[in-house]
């Protein structure tokens, strides 16, 4: 409960003069700390009023209060003092006062102590976690986790960047070369398409079939090495472009038009190619060739190397009906897949051949077995019609009608034919019978 | 402490390392990727202009531009008379257009057009032969046609000539694509 005062002269001034002159000739004389006494011996000599029932902590002399010789007057004195002063418990109550400042400038320095300690504290473990988390950044580039790019992934991307574009720029290369391969597929096909109606049409000539023949072989040869360097290159490209996202980004680069200075071999030629032709056509080609997989998939070796004649064009009609947005191949399937009345008329003379060797089809004879005399072609439903008549010198004139039909029913060009009536008509003149006949029927495109 | 230093120096020295071997590495790969796409590039910018030398003639005329009738006319009766002959005459005696006919979906349009004609069975097959195997052609481009219908009877007239005349129509469709 005592406290000690190490400095009176920090004792607020205001105590000492709010106090009563009396109190403040008593402190004069007990002035009620120790640091006034200038022994640890004269501190000895007080004693602690609280103990003597007083509520206080001061502390008087104990030579006043033990001393007998004074013992009276200090009770005397305190008893008089007490009847003749008007009853003040200032003194002590101030005193508590001085005592609880002290208290309190104590509590401030010891709080000021432990606020220094606790920043020194803080400041060292902050450091500390600072220190952590600098190292932490610098060795694990754990920036990016903050938005930010390290030089090294900066580095990074833009090597990466570098490798797509490479990748892109040779996927492109590869792509290219087959694009041009395609293109003359074009052309290739037509002409195979029109030597393989000369070769098919049985109204040509020997010598016209074996040329076209080996126009033919060589044609599809190279219709063939074509489809073999386009699909080598796509494999290639396929290679290359391990992504979606390089594919997408060959795509884009195909649509913003980036090669199209590339695919210009004529520049500063005067040469003027056709729209037709032109590099946009090519970077079409590229196009279809690098994002439609029908097409891609179609130049395996597997599905044209079985292939007759007839079945490779309908392969390449095939092939080419999955392009989009390609010139050559909207005119090479239109051509290919033109009708040949040539054709037809060649198979019709073929068969009709067999039924009477001196056939024509523009036959005028009277001594006839077989003739047509009119012909009629419809592209819009393939349908052929023929006026035909017969002419047999027995009765079994409906045997070769029906030989007739099932004849043209067994050629793989014509189809449909049915015929329900048959008619004949005896001759008075020469003993024949004579039948006219409608035939309708269909017929194949190849 | 220290050995989480020395433990980060070593990751981040092995770390750089291999960084510098990777880009060094990617490096080499972008620029033998440059180095084979020029040269694959080259060899097919050579491929294309020998392509394209030998493809000759005007395609936008016949396969672009919008249908000249007046031009087709003219090469036309050239190709008549190149087909006729003394003793196979082919003489066209009318020929007329109808409006083209678009077909968008599969981008291109149809020229409808009819001839009536007089012909020999030679010359109406050689016209027919022609006309089968115009259209996309390398060297020699000209009209698309397609044969729409042709009807004729075979003239019973005289038993002695074996080359007699008929008439006949025709008619056929000239093809281009759909100019955007």
């Amino acid at each position: 409960m005592v406290n000690i005062i190490e400095d009176p002269k920090q004792l607020p001034e205001n105590n000492s003069e709010n106090l009563q002159p009396e109190a403040q000739n008593q402190q004069g004389l007990n002035p009620g700390t120790r640091s006034l006494y200038s022994t640890d011996d004269e501190s000895n000599d007080m004693v602690d009023l609280a103990s003597l029932g007083f509520d206080t902590t001061i502390k008087q002399k104990k030579s006043e209060i033990l001393d007998p010789s004074q013992l009276n007057d200090t009770v005397v004195s305190s008893v008089m003092a007490a009847e003749d002063r008007p009853v003040n418990s200032e003194p002590v109550l101030e005193k508590l006062d001085s005592f609880e400042d002290d208290l309190n400038l104590s509590l401030v320095i010891e709080r000021e102590n432990q606020r220094k300690q606790s920043i020194i504290k803080y400041s060292f473990f902050g450091l500390l976690a600072l220190t952590i988390v600098l190292g932490a950044v610098f060795f694990t580039d754990a920036t990016s986790l903050l938005g930010y790019t390290s030089i090294q992934e900066s580095s990074e991307s833009t090597t990466k960047q570098a490798l797509s574009e490479s990748k892109v720029d040779k996927a492109f290369s590869h792509l290219y070369t087959a694009a041009i391969s395609s293109q003359n597929l074009s052309f290739l096909a037509v002409e195979f398409h029109n030597e393989f109606i000369v070769f098919s049409n049985k109204l040509s000539s020997e010598s016209e079939v074996q040329a076209s023949k080996k126009e033919l072989e060589s044609i599809k040869k190279s219709i063939i090495n074509e489809l073999e360097l386009i699909n080598t290159e796509l494999i290639e490209s396929r290679k290359v472009l391990d992504s979606n996202e390089l594919k997408v980004e060959l795509i884009g680069k195909l649509n913003s038009k980036e090669y199209l200075p590339v695919v210009n071999p004529l520049v500063g030629d005067k040469l003027k190619k056709s729209q037709f032709i032109e590099e946009q056509q090519l970077l079409n080609e590229i196009s279809n060739l690098v994002s439609n997989q029908d097409i891609s998939f179609m130049f395996n070796q597997s599905e044209y190397e079985n292939l007759d004649n007839k079945q490779f064009i309908e392969y390449l009609i095939s092939l080419f009906s999955k392009y989009r947005d390609s010139h050559l191949k909207q005119l090479a399937i239109l051509s290919l897949e033109r009708s040949s009345f040539i054709s037809v008329l060649g198979e019709l003379d073929f068969i009709s051949k067999s039924f009477d060797p001196d056939f024509t089809l523009f036959d005028t004879r009277e001594d006839y077995i077989l003739r047509h005399t009119s012909y009629g072609f419809d592209v819009n439903n393939s349908s052929i019609s023929v006026q035909t008549e017969i002419q047999t010198d027995s009765p079994d004139t409906f045997t070769l009608v029906a030989d007739l039909e099932d004849a043209l029913k067994q050629s793989p060009v014509f189809d449909g034919l049915n015929v329900v009536n048959f008619q004949k008509q005896p001759s008075n003149l020469d003993g024949t019978f004579r039948t006219n006949l409608s035939l309708s029927f269909q017929f194949s495109k190849l | 402490m220290i050995l989480a230093v020395l433990y980060g120096s070593y990751y981040k020295i092995s770390d750089g390392l291999e960084f510098q071997a990777s880009l060094a590495e990617i490096a080499n790969t972008v620029q033998k990727n440059k180095t084979e796409a020029a040269a694959k590039i080259k060899s097919a910018s050579q491929a294309h202009k020998a392509f394209l030398d030998s493809v000759n003639g005007d395609f936008d005329v016949f396969y672009m531009q919008e249908f000249n009738k007046n031009q087709f006319v003219r090469t036309f009766d050239k190709i008549i008379d190149s087909i006729q002959t003394e003793e196979n005459p082919l003489i066209v005696t009318n020929l007329s257009f109808s409006s083209p006919i678009p077909n968008n979906s599969l981008g291109f349009e149809s020229i409808p057009v009819a001839l009536e004609l007089t012909a020999t069975k030679d010359s109406l097959l050689t016209l027919l032969e022609e006309f089968e195997k115009v259209g996309l052609n390398r060297s020699e481009p000209f009209y698309l046609i397609e044969l729409r219908n042709l009807n004729f009877r075979v003239p019973q007239t005289n038993q002695d000539d074996q080359n007699p005349e008929f008439q006949t129509t025709l008619n056929l469709n000239i093809l281009k694509t759909i100019q955007n």
